[in-house]
């Protein structure tokens, strides 16, 4: 089985016109680009990961203040029932006439 | 042979520095490896356009990084397991789209004798594993351990899949398990 193999596999060669054509990439490519591309790309990933990093923070800062802020706001507006929020919809005064009585006849 | 000029800037004249050497001396690696890794990426992908990529895509990595080796076996090891894996990304992306079956007549040197297209049709119709396994086993010469090596698996996955691969082979060549 090996012979065979082997045998078969030596008819498989890359033909001269495929070599030259390879050649002819490979002389045409510019690999100094590559790496320059590469080492941009090594020296990027730290910043992505920084803004990432910083996006989080200040995304975990502005909920936290947000919450806060909701709190506070609920405990300054408590009353009597507890942590209800006080409505803030003005209450009219309706002026109450006070009915005098007059006890001078009572007791007279 | 070009030429530096002198009034070049730096980064160019490296460039074509390193084009010079490239055109002179390295390619020899080239002409050396050329043959081997068609044939592995070619027993991966069974398609002679794809295998043509994965050749490609070898030496520009080849170029790109400029590995140090210790020896002539560590080079090439080096080559047949880039090929390998370039071969085994290809068929992740392209299984489903571009799998068709081998035809040793259909290469731009076709295959004419009949027995060696009956053999090649055999060991390309095979699972992947088993192929890779057996073209590094018997056309390459390497052991089950420097096949574990060079696949980044362990030695009795190789030789379950020499053994698995040997048996199919020899039942679609018709001979017995003897």
């Amino acid at each position: 089985m090996r012979n065979e193999i082997k045998h078969a596999y030596d008819n498989l060669h890359v033909s001269d016109e495929m070599t030259e054509r390879l050649k002819r990439e490979l002389y045409q490519k510019d690999f100094h680009e590559d790496e320059i591309t590469e080492i941009f790309q090594v020296e990027e990933a730290p910043r992505r990961q920084f803004g990432k990093y910083f996006g989080f923070l200040a995304a975990s800062v502005v909920l936290c203040v947000s919450i806060g802020v909701s709190v506070w706001t609920m405990i300054q507006n408590r009353n009597e029932q507890g942590f209800y929020p006080k409505s803030t919809v003005p209450v009219e005064i309706t002026e109450t006439t006070e009915e005098t009585t007059d006890f001078s006849d009572a007791n007279a | 042979m070009l030429s530096i000029q002198e009034e070049d800037n730096p980064k160019e004249i490296d460039v074509r520095q390193r084009k010079i050497q490239m055109s002179g001396v390295s390619f020899a690696v080239v002409d050396k490896y050329k043959d081997m890794i068609y044939r592995a990426a070619l027993t991966i992908v069974s398609n002679h356009a794809d295998a043509e990529d994965i050749l490609q895509e070898v030496f520009f990595k080849y170029f790109r990084l400029h590995p140090a080796f210790e020896n002539e076996s560590h080079e090439k090891a080096w080559f047949l397991r880039v090929t390998i894996n370039e071969g085994k990304n290809l068929m992740r992306s392209v299984w489903k789209c571009r799998r068709t079956d081998f035809d040793p007549t259909q290469l731009p040197q076709p295959v004419t004798d009949e027995r060696d297209s009956e053999v090649l049709q055999a060991v390309m119709s095979l699972p992947e594993k088993y192929r890779i396994a057996i073209y590094l086993y018997y056309y390459e010469n390497y052991s089950i351990r420097e096949i574990a090596g060079i696949t980044a698996q362990s030695e009795a996955a190789v030789a379950k899949q020499l053994a698995r691969g040997r048996r199919k082979l020899r039942n679609k060549l018709g001979r017995s398990e003897s």
